[in-house]
């Protein structure tokens, strides 16, 4: 097939020549981004005199020339090479800077590919760093053959490290290396199931905020955007609002069939050496992974839709260093059941799982949120039955009713269990949401009361890990204060690192 | 091997653990409660003075009217509820320290307790804020793995204490890492 070199990265190289077209897209990119409202003036503008538009076109030539001088010289001041178990780069278009990132703290190597990297074959590298320093970057453009002994460099250097630091490791952990195993294909049919099952009014969120910006920039740019729908004004009637929740509703499920596919094309979840790696995508290609001991909560959920079919998103969500971006964690939809326990077995371990007894919230955790639904909602109810608007009235009544609902079912579905390794919760509404994560693994915890709470002794627990909280709301206060100071106890006596 | 001992631990030690509930916290240095107000003096003095501004430059007298009808007394009852919660929240706060970990309490009317086991922290500071600078007072913050919502601020501590706790903590925390 093709021949494979092998590299050493002890010399300080460049990488692949892709990279400069790679920079040059991304500072044109941002340069877009930021004259779009200018451009799209210049397109429909009315003004059109000759020396408006050349000045134009000088800038926009001496823009992209200037840009692209630039990424020239950023591409040819970029460096790197592995010395002493670090990943040092160099770079930097007028000062140089040099970061040198241990490979104890690299977190994960992903590898990604857009169409350009396809062609090419080459692949865009990200490389995740634990802590609080901002050391993440990225590589534009590396040969495949480089940015995968790269990476197998790094994790095979991290385990040796990590097996000579410590002998004392769980014996989860002598699962060992190369050991590859599959847990999901998912193939085209199925990936049209997963797309018509998806949340639908995420999509539908997304046709808003898309309108709203082309409203938006088209009134930035001046164009009278509600001149033209004075224009078209006509009464609306029953039939025409019954076919724009038609079209809303057809057009959402078509964006989140196009977003699926695109997105999880071809996805696989397999499992390896002491992780899991997810490679998915139609065009962009990604290819992300997770290691055992950088996952610090599990988090499943289904909708309506998706229990007819019996699919759940599982999610992994790793450490992060400064801020909780979903970047970290990684979405995998269409599993089933036992797939997802095969993962929470491997991970965790089934004995570990075992004995857990699961309680109920308060029921005033309803019964407050219902009281203040009902007050809220009055404020439109009430004067609409006075100034006998009836669309006030039926509509306030609707939404209070429907969100009355949600928080009734949110009440039934909110559960909390534990015992002596692992924590779970479970909540949702229609579908259901289970988030657990072992208890060594938490960060801080605590306890939350409002005035209301107080009166009834009654509390909410929040216990922090490094990727996110979860919360137990509405308890005994006697019944939390033990929680806490249970799972505090366990943390505090467990030596094993949460990472 | 090692887990059985320990899950033996587990059945003493859960009634013999002090009950947070039943802590004894200690409070703050009696002079933040001055640093709090001062602070929200500024917030005060600037809201009068954005108003101030504002009222200047518009000439509109119907303007006018409803600006000092809506704003004026929005504003004055926000400031007396800022100074209100400022005064009574001060002693509602408080810290303790374990030999394992470390508590904070605050909120008047939202109550929050923290609490971070040494073994989780991963780095703290000393600040001193300008205001506290005239009272001689210094704030500790301890930063764990677990983002902003999981930290702990324990403000108004004299300076020596933020000092001694903060060396008491890293002491602890380093301790348990070599472990």
């Amino acid at each position: 097939m093709k021949k494979s070199e092998t590299y050493d990265f002890t010399e300080p190289v460049r990488q692949s020549y892709v990279a400069i077209l790679m920079i040059v897209y991304k500072y044109y990119s941002v340069i877009i981004r930021q004259l779009l409202p200018i451009i799209v003036l210049f397109v429909i503008g009315k003004n059109k005199s000759a020396t408006w538009t050349d000045y134009i076109i000088y800038g926009v030539v001496g823009i992209a020339l200037l840009s692209m001088v630039v990424a020239i010289i950023a591409y040819f001041r970029f460096y790197f090479h592995v010395e002493n178990d670090e990943l040092v780069v160099k770079q930097g278009i007028l000062n140089k800077k040099k970061t040198s990132i241990p490979f104890d703290r690299i977190q994960t190597i992903n590898i990604e590919q857009n169409l350009v990297h396809q062609l090419f074959k080459v692949v865009r590298v990200e490389v995740d760093t634990a802590g609080t320093d901002k050391s993440e970057f990225r590589f534009d453009a590396l040969k495949i053959d480089m940015a995968e002994q790269l990476r197998s460099k790094v994790l095979a250097r991290k385990s040796k490290m990590k097996k000579a630091g410590s002998e004392t490791q769980d014996q989860e952990e002598v699962i060992e290396e190369e050991l590859s195993q599959e847990i999901l294909r998912v193939e085209i049919p199925q990936l049209i199931k997963i797309g018509l099952t998806e949340n639908h009014i995420k999509s539908g969120w997304i046709i808003f905020a898309f309108a709203f910006w082309v409203y938006e920039s088209l009134t930035d740019v001046g164009v009278d955007v509600d001149g033209y729908r004075d224009e078209f004004s006509m009464s609306p009637t029953l039939s025409f609002i019954l076919f724009l929740i038609i079209l809303f509703v057809g057009v959402s499920i078509v964006i989140s069939l196009v977003r699926t596919i695109l997105l999880y094309f071809e996805l696989k979840f397999i499992r390896i050496g002491n992780g899991f790696r997810v490679t998915s995508g139609l065009f962009t290609r990604k290819n992300v992974a997770a290691l055992d001991n950088k996952i610090q909560m599990v988090s499943f959920s289904d909708n309506l839709l998706m229990k007819i079919l019996g699919y759940k998103n599982l999610l992994l969500k790793q450490a992060s260093s400064v801020e909780i971006t979903s970047k970290k964690s990684i979405k995998i939809p269409g599993c089933l059941q036992q797939q997802i326990d095969s993962v929470t077995n491997t991970l965790y371990g089934n004995k570990n799982q075992k004995g857990i007894q699961y309680f109920k919230v308060d029921q005033r955790y309803f019964i407050r949120s219902a009281t203040y639904i009902i007050l809220f909602s009055m404020v439109i109810i009430v004067p609409g039955w006075f100034l006998d608007q009836l669309w006030m009235v039926v509509g306030g009544l609707m939404a209070m009713s429907y969100i009355i609902l949600i928080t009734y079912l949110n009440y039934r579905k909110t559960k909390y269990g534990f015992n002596d390794k692992m924590i779970v919760v479970k909540g949702g509404t229609f579908g259901d949401r289970t988030t657990m994560f072992p208890l060594y693994k938490l960060q801080s915890a605590a306890l939350r009361q409002n005035f209301y709470q107080r009166r009834k002794n009654l509390a909410t627990v929040v216990l922090y890990t490094a990727s996110g909280g979860t919360s137990i709301p509405y308890i005994d206060k006697g019944v939390a204060e033990s929680i806490v100071n249970y799972m505090l106890y366990k943390v505090e006596s467990d030596s094993r690192k949460w990472m | 091997m090692s887990l059985l001992p320990q899950f033996e631990n587990i059945q003493i030690q859960v009634e013999d653990l002090p009950h947070i509930g039943s802590l004894e916290l200690q409070p703050l240095e009696s002079n933040y409660k001055y640093v709090r107000l001062i602070g929200w003096g500024i917030f005060a003095l600037l809201a009068i003075v954005a108003i101030t501004i504002v009222m200047i430059n518009v000439n509109d007298p119907e303007a006018r009217k409803w600006i000092s009808i809506t704003a004026i007394p929005f504003l004055s009852v926000l400031v007396i509820l800022t100074f209100v919660s400022a005064y009574f929240g001060f002693f509602q706060m408080g810290y303790a320290i374990r030999s394992r970990d470390i508590i904070f309490k605050k909120g008047l009317i939202f109550r929050k307790t923290t609490i971070i086991p040494f073994n989780r922290i991963q780095h703290c500071e000393v600040n001193h804020g300008p205001i506290d600078r005239i009272f001689n007072l210094s704030s500790l913050k301890v930063f764990t793995a677990g983002g902003q919502a999981s930290d702990l601020e324990i403000p108004g501590l004299t300076e020596v204490k933020a000092q001694m706790i903060k060396d008491y903590i890293i002491g602890k925390a380093g301790l348990d890492e070599e472990e």
